[in-house]
């Protein structure tokens, strides 16, 4: 039984080829050019300041309420995603505080606004603080952290990391006057990456390939002959046609050698 | 009647075989490895190191020890990749200072405490091992042992690393003596308190070296009973000494980390085979860094395993995610990865999932050869030897994707040689799918491979049925090879951190040299075109000749070191006569003249590519040599260039079983020489 249907299978591949091959190509094609239209958007993380270099050490800059910490930097001609920073809640625990993050671009407009709810998160932690509207987050861009109240009187204000490193397109301010060091960061940004461009177009390549060496000329015969075969089948089921040998040479051509060898064995027998 | 007296005798043959070779090996083990010596007179000595007795004498000093040239290289090259990111990240580059560093008359040296002991023994003895332990080490630290009879010296130059992971060494001595040597030297003072040295002569059976002598044994019987797999069946002689011989290598090296740049592979095999979510353990995150304590005897394999195992817990393993889509630079490594998630899934100890990684790559490397010598229509025994060189071996029986590479255009090689060979047959359309595809898949991991595939392109126009096919072919083939050759230089890509690094060619060149730069290389070649092409064809043929007079040994096994020359020589010479002549009972099939002059030009040119891709990616820009070319880039062109020798005019009388025996059988006893030589003896003994 599996025989007989790698059999057809067979027989139905090398019937119809010139049609296989070149509907796989187009389509192969037709998913290249949605794959180049439709790219996937991944994460470029850089790890900007997360490390202190000898000598230096981390500290944490508490933020109190009303205090502004900015951060001012240059994300060249991309769009920022979003930032790293690190928080620290200084062991207390928080019901109703966040931590603030506006983004501002160089000419003051407010383009994000975003919050870290500190009733989360272990104690000291990096946040992701996502950019809302982050397309508008390219070249000179000023980050705005500032801390909500506690509705709990008793806690006290969490804060920021911090180190001595100098950013060559970047520093930290706190209230308008600049500080030593900067805020320890990962920058997010994007990309557009084409993960199956690589192997579509090479299989597209590849299936041209092979489709320029389908004979079609042949294959358009061998449809002929199939026609002819089938019609001749028809004729012997009408009791047209009544000679065996025929029959056997015929499947023969199609490549059922099985089947012709049983009918040419049962031939041979009722000769006997 | 006869078939079934002759089947019952060929399985007592094989049933004979297999009982002596065990009982051989066994024998050997008992009474060659074990069997006790004359002047054995300690059993087990244990010795406290922690202060001065009538048996141990101690003393410390402060050295210089100097750095080797990889340290150098790997402390100026880490210092550049530093400045690279700070330029990228747009901080300012600070230097890192090392206080142990001491820099005299332009070498590098670091300071170190220098403990020596002298333990004398209480009578002269043989001895076996020697165990060192320092309980609660903090840093590496690396000693030597002598060992001294009298006043000759038995035992002299053992350089070891004690790994601070293990807190232990043993070392293999084998020989007699009255006195140890032993200098342990750390950046810190030793606590002497915690530190031992025991003498240990137990019998200990080594079930490798017995797995070893068995299954040479029955090689040996195979090649000795067997004719009609020689004969009709190469492709399943092939398929026995590949897995025996590559398995035996697997297991002899273990968790070794042994290949170039194997930690890199293994980190990418390991990584693939989770998925999106990868989990990291301890013991991973040590293999990735090339951190892996290294074991040199079967007890410190021992104490490795252990280490391996206790940290391999992945309830404390580092989380990190990925793309589920395999990259296609990954690709070459799924089947390790595949066994290794299969290996996770039985919960299988970590030197044994690492060890079944690898099993993965051999069996894809080994069905990928099967094919192309079941389907070679010329040259089976060239084919088998070929694939079964002990460079080949390696490459399929570790963390490498050299084994995909090669196999797949070996099989790519063999078909392209079948076309060639039916000169009077149209192509069809599945053998264009295969060939190509071969060559596609085997240069998904070195796209320079692809320009093999240019032999495609001229075949005559009588091999197609009309002109527009022809060249609608040859375009195809064109421009499947641009494509991937401008992989190299543009690769598509889509990693998720510093994105602007790896897609920026200003800063492309391979970070693990100093002084590289793509484009820097680029325009220096531009610029000097003649004095490039001098450095080209003298490198290139300097080494050919080198390799050819057996000056360079060819066959390697990674850092566990080379066979000598004299083997390159003799497979050199064997390999040219298998090709040369053949079995006057055989008609070999030879391909025509025209096609040997462009598997010459092939060759020659894929050659001169490869050295450019070197001088440019990886030699510091203007460097008066080509640097990191090594002979294993080569391999894929081997067979090809065979091909270009094989000729029907010149026969040998011998017979075909005993033509394959002769190439299969100098193949297989190579390896089983390199194996014990390089990987049984120095690692498991």
């Amino acid at each position: 039984m599996p025989g007989k249907i790698i059999s057809h299978m067979k027989n139905f591949i090398q019937d119809k080829i010139c049609f296989i091959l070149p509907i796989i190509t187009a389509m192969l094609a037709v998913m290249l050019v949605c794959s180049y239209l439709i790219p996937k958007k991944v994460i470029d993380t850089y790890r900007t300041n997360t490390t202190e270099d000898e000598g230096d050490s981390e500290r944490i800059q508490i933020l109190e309420p009303g205090m502004k910490l900015t951060y001012h930097m240059n994300t060249g001609s991309r769009p920022m995603m979003g930032i790293h920073v690190g928080v620290a809640k200084n062991g207390n625990t928080y019901d109703t505080a966040a931590m603030i993050c506006n983004v501002y671009t160089a000419d003051g407009t407010l383009v994000s606004g975003n919050g870290y709810l500190l009733n989360q998160g272990e104690d000291v932690q990096y946040v992701y603080l996502p950019f809302q509207d982050y397309e508008k987050c390219r070249g000179d861009i000023t980050m705005e952290f500032t801390y909500t109240l506690e509705t709990d009187e008793n806690v006290t204000a969490p804060g920021l990391l911090m180190n001595g490193k100098v950013l060559t397109d970047a520093h930290t301010e706190l209230d308008g006057s600049k500080m030593d060091g900067n805020l320890k960061t990962i920058y997010i940004y994007t990309h557009d990456t084409y993960p199956l461009v690589y192997d579509l177009r090479i299989l597209v390549v590849l299936f041209f390939a092979a489709s320029m060496m389908v004979n079609y000329k042949k294959s358009g015969d061998n449809r002929e002959n199939i026609g002819n075969y089938r019609n001749h089948k028809e004729e012997i089921s009408n009791g047209k046609e009544n000679n065996p040998i025929k029959k056997v040479s015929d499947k023969n051509e199609t490549g059922n050698k099985r089947d012709a060898d049983h009918c040419r064995k049962n031939e041979e027998e009722s000769h006997e | 009647m006869n078939k079934r007296v002759c089947k019952s005798s060929k399985a007592v043959k094989i049933v004979c075989t297999i009982l002596f070779s065990i009982v051989i090996a066994l024998l050997l083990e008992v009474l060659v490895y074990n069997g006790k010596k004359q002047d054995e007179t300690i059993a087990l000595q244990v010795y406290d190191l922690s202060q001065e007795s009538q048996y141990v004498m101690v003393e410390q000093n402060e050295i210089l020890e100097p750095l080797t040239r990889d340290e150098q290289n790997s402390i100026q090259m880490n210092r550049e990749n530093a400045k690279i990111l700070a330029e990228v990240n747009g901080t300012p580059y600070v230097e890192e200072t090392d206080d142990t560093l001491v820099e005299q008359d332009g070498k590098l040296f670091r300071r170190k405490i220098d403990t020596s002991f002298t333990v004398t023994l209480p009578e002269r003895s043989y001895i076996r091992k020697l165990h060192l332990s320092y309980g609660g080490m903090e840093e590496n630290g690396s000693f030597t042992i002598q060992m001294k009879d009298g006043d000759q010296t038995t035992f002299d130059g053992y350089d070891g690393i004690m790994d601070a992971k293990l807190a232990a060494s043993v070392v293999t001595v084998n020989k007699s003596g009255d006195q140890i040597i032993y200098h342990f030297k750390s950046l810190e003072k030793p606590e002497l308190s915690h530190m031992k040295l025991s003498v240990v002569n137990l019998t200990s059976i080594n079930w490798l070296r017995i797995l070893f002598f068995a299954a040479a044994g029955m090689l040996l019987g195979f090649f000795i009973w067997n004719r009609s797999l020689f004969h009709d069946r190469l492709e399943i002689v092939f398929v026995i000494a590949s897995l025996t011989l590559g398995g035996i290598l697997i297991l002899s090296v273990g968790t070794n980390q042994i290949g170039f740049d194997e930690y890199t592979h293994a980190a990418r095999a390991y990584e693939v085979s989770f998925g999106s979510t990868i989990e990291t353990t301890e013991t991973a995150m040590r293999m990735r860094a090339n951190d892996l304590p290294f074991f040199h005897n079967r007890e410190e394999r021992g104490l490795v395993e252990a280490y391996e195992n206790v940290n391999n817990d992945f309830s404390w393993a580092d989380i990190s995610t990925q793309s589920r889509f395999v990259s296609y630079t990954d690709r070459s490594y799924l089947p390790i990865s595949v066994m290794i998630k299969l290996g996770r899934a039985l919960h299988m100890p970590f030197a044994w999932n690492m060890m079944l990684g690898k099993l993965g790559n051999l069996l894809c490397y080994t069905f990928l050869c099967y094919l192309a010598v079941k389907y070679a229509k010329s040259g089976k025994g060239i084919i088998a030897l070929l694939a079964l060189l002990p460079n080949a071996l390696f490459a399929a029986g570790g963390f490498t994707y050299d084994g995909v590479v090669n196999g797949f255009l070996l099989l790519a090689v063999v078909l392209t040689t079948n076309l060639m060979l039916e000169e009077d047959q149209k192509i069809t359309w599945i053998q264009v799918l295969l060939v190509l595809g071969a060559y596609i898949a085997g240069s998904t991991a070195k796209p320079v491979y692809i320009v093999m595939a240019l032999m495609l392109v001229f075949f005559s126009r009588k091999r197609f049925q009309n002109p527009v096919q022809a060249w609608g072919f040859r375009a195809a083939v064109v421009v499947i090879i641009g494509l991937l050759m401008y992989t190299i230089f543009f690769p598509p890509v889509s990693t998720s951190a510093n994105y602007e690094l790896v897609g920026n060619l200003a800063y492309a060149g391979d970070k693990r040299n100093q002084g590289t730069s793509v484009l820097g290389q680029l325009e220096y070649i531009l610029q000097y075109p003649l004095v490039y092409t001098g450095l080209l064809l003298s490198s290139m043929f300097g080494d050919l000749f080198q390799y050819v007079s057996g000056k360079l040994p060819f066959f390697n096994y990674g850092y566990l070191g080379n066979l000598s020359g004299v083997y390159t020589v003799i497979g050199e010479v064997l390999l040219v006569l298998g090709c040369v002549f053949s079995p006057n009972t055989d008609k070999r099939n030879v391909i025509g003249k025209q096609y040997k002059v462009l598997n010459i030009i092939m060759i020659l040119g894929l050659s001169a590519i490869i050295w450019t891709s070197m001088y440019v990616s990886y030699t510091p820009v203007g460097a008066s040599e080509i640097q990191g070319v090594q002979a294993r880039y080569f391999m894929p062109l081997f067979l090809p260039f065979c091909y270009c020798l094989c000729n029907n005019k010149w026969k040998c009388k011998i017979s075909v079983v005993n033509y394959h025996k002769i190439l299969v059988g100098f193949a297989v006893a190579l390896n089983l020489y390199a194996i014990y030589h390089l990987a049984l003896q120095p690692l498991n003994f």
